[in-house]
């Protein structure tokens, strides 16, 4: 018997198998509405004033040509890597190694724009391909093991990230930058960066690339048959298998593919108008944000977006309200951090119903093309 | 002054299912009342009002004379009221002992040290005293269903429980089982407690309640006494004029066509995760033009031997053939030679409870070939197909958008069943068909396999429920312990002789 299923709960509106559902819109936006208001206390409570950090965020982030820009900019490597955690959570896989897998597909993006300058019809393709194939790289290990050692997938991943965030850190001196003492590499050549959409702002042509990713995840999940097996693997395993799924080629082809999503966001970051080099510090979290970034969005590619657009609006800010208010960043990142928290708990939930169905149980041994 | 009494309950559901509509409800301390209804009738939805796990949208509900609010199931139990699901709500990793204390831990005593001994011997003296045998250091993915169902009961009565609410007990109980069960259940009453008994079988109504209500449509019918009733009448009352038809039937059986086999089974052992023998050497054919039952207790090694033949469970030693041709042990191919499937656990292998019924329409169907299509997933052709196996079937449901497990569990069968019927199967294999379904929607699932079998199909049926067997059959098996103990014609068996064959097998096996 099924005794992990959630039962009678009363169901949602009638919807289709695609359409987008506003009721989740709405509970998220209420969240984030508490996620402020709980902040708003907090900041009170610390001696500042919560009207100003609000205004401060919202205007710096929404409010000027530039912030919007830089708001958007941070959204597009977010929304890149959130896609790639999404469409693992969607096939029951917790890609938690999509921080590493954006480190690799970053430090391919930078190879080839430090080796290669072509016309950049030609440079960012190849950019975008050598990010992914970076990504994919480090997935391959732990999409092995968990398809044919049932591995768990987060402690491969997890272990990836370290071995990936050594590695890089150990590449980049090789290619240090001659000029100062940083770290980072030096710059890319030109013709490898994405090219700023409008002078006045940040946000390159990364974000076209984003935008086709969400679009491409979201045909491939709901308007194709192998979409419609990762949706059953996630949600029941069972039922997968009583569809003829095979569980392994699926996982692979899902780490694998989430892996390459991953790689491409890491590309974005590094090749993007305004970084162009290699760094480890700066790097650092675009994976794991986006991991936020897919549950902010109930793990859904549209969620996503807009996941990434919030968590994006709130480091595009950070600094400004740090000027306005004078408060300390820890505190600017706690109070951040409450709003992106309290967006995620419905997210956090599909994620811990999904664990709960799959992991503890025993497998029988499986038939045909299984093996 | 009626113990439990429920006035005036209306439920709406949000998708505009009309479930209970001014419904009266009482049940005396110390009975056994039955709640009899078609599928989708609101008994389970009625059931939940109570347990407090759905909201009412009117009505009230009074215990002991006092009106009570029930707002969750830890409010109904706190009241005395406990209610076990048509699918239980056991944590599989957990011991017995673990689940029943999981059930009573609340927040507040989380500091407090857990004493499994004491859970332990609680649990062994409900066991005494109820009938209710269970081995409280058993882990509950080991259990058999009949078992588990144990731990789902003592871990209300271990809150203290005296009014039950039980959705269904009796559709995962082998005969043997029921008769036990049956005993419990008068052992409550005998401790004054209250039981409220949901069934579609009418003679166990009649077997163990004192009075019965029958909702039809969201309403009450009418409650009864069962002294002086008749099934006749319970089928009238549940179905209107003409349903007496329904429960008289037989199918004379047929002689198969002499030609080939259209499936053998050859020498097949299929083992579990330990290595254990579920299915240990099995062989037989089916004939086209035949449907050839499968009888047994379940937990004999039934459900491996088919999950087996459908492709999902992997045959360790033996063979399979198709109309002669060897038949791969693997899914995609079993979907692709046109077998049809009908699992025994809906909503663990035939559903996905969260996706829509026209999704679910497609679950294990060759889309590819089905749609002619190789990549691109297109919902017009899926959806207008939904409508027609909806209409055709006489599926209840608002449309084929709403989530499958938003459906009753009767209709969740009918889905399954519609859906493997139109993949136009030279097989079906269909295990425990109408577990769950109401007296017509089993007819008509019955009829469906004659008819199945009519047309030349073969049809291979396993079912716990030995009537099932005995009234579709033309040849029978009886497996045991993971081998085929017997297979005969129908004519040369009854009841008894299978229940023996079957029984007898079980003692050695204890
Ligand atoms: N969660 C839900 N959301 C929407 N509609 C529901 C939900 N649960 C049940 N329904 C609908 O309410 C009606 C009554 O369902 P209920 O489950 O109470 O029937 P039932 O009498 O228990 O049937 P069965 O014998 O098939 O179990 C059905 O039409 C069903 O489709
Ligand atoms: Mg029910």
């Amino acid at each position: 018997m099924e005794s992990g299923q959630l039962q009678n709960k009363e169901t949602e509106k009638p919807k289709g198998g695609t359409s987008i559902d506003f009721q989740k819109l709405a509970e998220s936006v209420i969240l984030v509405l508490i996620g402020f208001g709980i902040s708003a206390v907090v900041i009170q409570a610390a001696g500042y004033s919560a009207a100003t950090v609000i205004s401060t965020l919202v205007q710096s982030s929404f409010g000027t040509p530039s912030g919007l820009s830089s708001t958007l900019w941070e959204a597009t490597s977010l929304t890149m890597t959130g896609l790639a955690a999404t469409i693992a959570f969607r096939a029951g896989l917790f890609n938690i190694g999509v921080e590493g897998q954006a480190y690799l597909g970053g430090f391919m993006g930078f190879l080839v724009g430090y080796y290669f300058s072509f016309p950049p019809v030609i440079e960012i393709p190849l950019v975008i391909v050598a990010s992914a194939l970076g990504g994919l790289l480090w997935a391959v290990v732990p999409a092995f093991l968990k398809a044919y050692r049932d591995v768990n997938e987060v402690v491969t991943t997890i272990m990836m990230n370290y071995i990936g965030s050594y590695l890089v850190s150990y590449l980049q001196t090789i290619y240090k930058s001659p000029y100062g003492n940083a770290a980072y590499t030096s710059q890319v050549n030109p013709s490898a960066q994405f090219t700023r959409l409008f002078p006045w702002g940040t946000v390159d042509t990364g974000i076209i690339v984003s935008i086709l990713g969400l679009v491409v995840v979201y045909f491939v999940l709901w308007y194709t048959t192998i979409g419609y097996s990762i949706r059953v693997s996630g949600i029941n395993p069972f039922a997968a298998r009583y569809a003829g799924v095979n569980p392994k080629r699926m996982t692979l082809f899902v780490m694998l593919l989430s892996g390459s999503l991953a790689g491409i966001g890491g590309g974005l970051f590094t090749n993007a108008s305004i970084i162009g080099h290699f760094d480890i510090t700066t790097i650092t979290g675009v994976g794991l944000n986006g991991i936020t970034v897919s549950l902010v969005g109930q793990i859904h590619p549209i969620g996503t977006l807009l996941g990434a657009l919030l968590v994006g609006a709130m480091v595009a800010s950070t600094p400004f309200i740090e000027i306005a208010t004078g408060m300390p960043p820890q505190l600017v990142q706690l109070i951040t951090g409450i709003i992106v928290v309290a967006a995620s708990v419905p997210g956090i939930i599909l994620m811990v119903r999904t664990a709960l169905n799959r992991w503890g149980r025993r497998k029988p041994k499986q038939a045909g093309s299984d093996r | 002054m009626p113990d439990l009494l429920m006035e005036g309950i209306s439920k709406t559901y949000p998708n505009g299912v009309k479930a209970l509509v001014d419904v009266n409800f009482e049940a005396k301390n110390g009975e056994i009342h039955g709640l009899l209804g078609e599928n989708g009738a609101g008994k389970t939805t009625l059931m939940n009002v109570l347990y407090g796990t759905i909201t009412k949208d009117a009505g009230t509900i009074y215990l002991n004379g006092k009106r009570v609010e029930i707002g969750s199931p830890s409010d109904a139990l706190k009241l005395g009221v406990g209610m076990v699901h048509q699918h239980f709500m056991l944590i599989p990793a957990f011991t017995v002992a673990e689940n029943v204390a999981a059930m009573e831990s609340s927040a507040k005593d989380v500091t407090k040290k857990l004493d499994l001994n004491k859970v332990k011997e609680k649990i062994r003296s409900i066991s005494q005293i109820s009938g209710l045998e269970v081995d409280p250091d058993a882990l509950v993915e080991n259990l058999a269903v009949g078992q588990q169902q144990r731990v789902d009961i003592i871990k209300l009565l271990y809150r203290g429980a005296n009014l039950l609410l039980l959705d269904e007990p009796t559709s995962v109980l082998n005969p043997l089982e029921i008769h036990h069960f049956f005993d419990v259940l008068r052992r409550f009453k005998q401790e004054n407690k209250t039981v409220i008994f949901i069934t579609h079988k009418l003679e166990e109504i009649l077997e163990v309640c004192d009075r019965v209500t029958v909702l039809r449509k969201g309403r009450v019918v009418g409650t009864l006494d069962t002294k002086g009733v008749s099934i006749r009448e319970l089928a009238v009352m549940m179905i209107g004029a003409g349903s007496e038809a329904l429960l008289e039937y037989s199918a004379p059986s047929r002689q198969p066509e002499e030609s080939s086999a259209a499936l053998r089974v050859d020498n097949v052992v299929v083992l579990d995760w330990r290595g254990v023998k579920k299915v240990d050497g099995v062989s037989f054919e089916i004939h086209s033009g035949e449907i050839f039952g499968i009888a047994g207790v379940e937990g004999n090694g039934q459900a491996e031997l088919v999950r087996a033949i459908a492709g999902i469970d992997l045959i360790s030693e033996g063979r399979l053939y198709l109309d002669g041709k060897e038949l791969k042990n693997s899914r995609k191919i079993v979907i692709k030679s046109g077998v049809g499937y009908i699992p025994d656990d809906r909503l663990k292998w035939g559903l996905c409870g969260n996706f829509s019924v026209a999704e679910n329409m497609i679950l294990g169907v060759d889309v590819e070939s089905r749609f002619n299509t190789r990549f691109y997933l297109n919902y017009r052709p899926i959806k207008k197909m939904a409508r027609e196996l909806i209409a055709r079937f006489k599926i209840v449901t608002p449309n084929e958008n709403v989530p499958v497990k938003s459906l009753s569990g009767g209709n969740q069968q009918k889905v399954i069943t519609a859906r493997e019927i139109s993949k136009e199967p030279r097989i079906i294999i269909a295990h425990e068909p109408t577990h769950g379904l109401d007296i017509s929607a089993t007819r008509y699932i019955h009829n469906l396999l004659l008819e199945l079998r009519n047309q030349g199909k073969a049809v291979l049926l396993v079912s716990s429920d030995t009537d099932e067997i005995l009234k579709l059959s033309d040849r029978i098996a009886v497996m045991s312990r993971g081998k085929i103990v017997g297979i005969s014609r129908r004519e040369e068996v009854n009841m008894e002789r299978l229940g023996l064959m079957m029984g007898g097998v079980r003692a050695t096996a204890e």
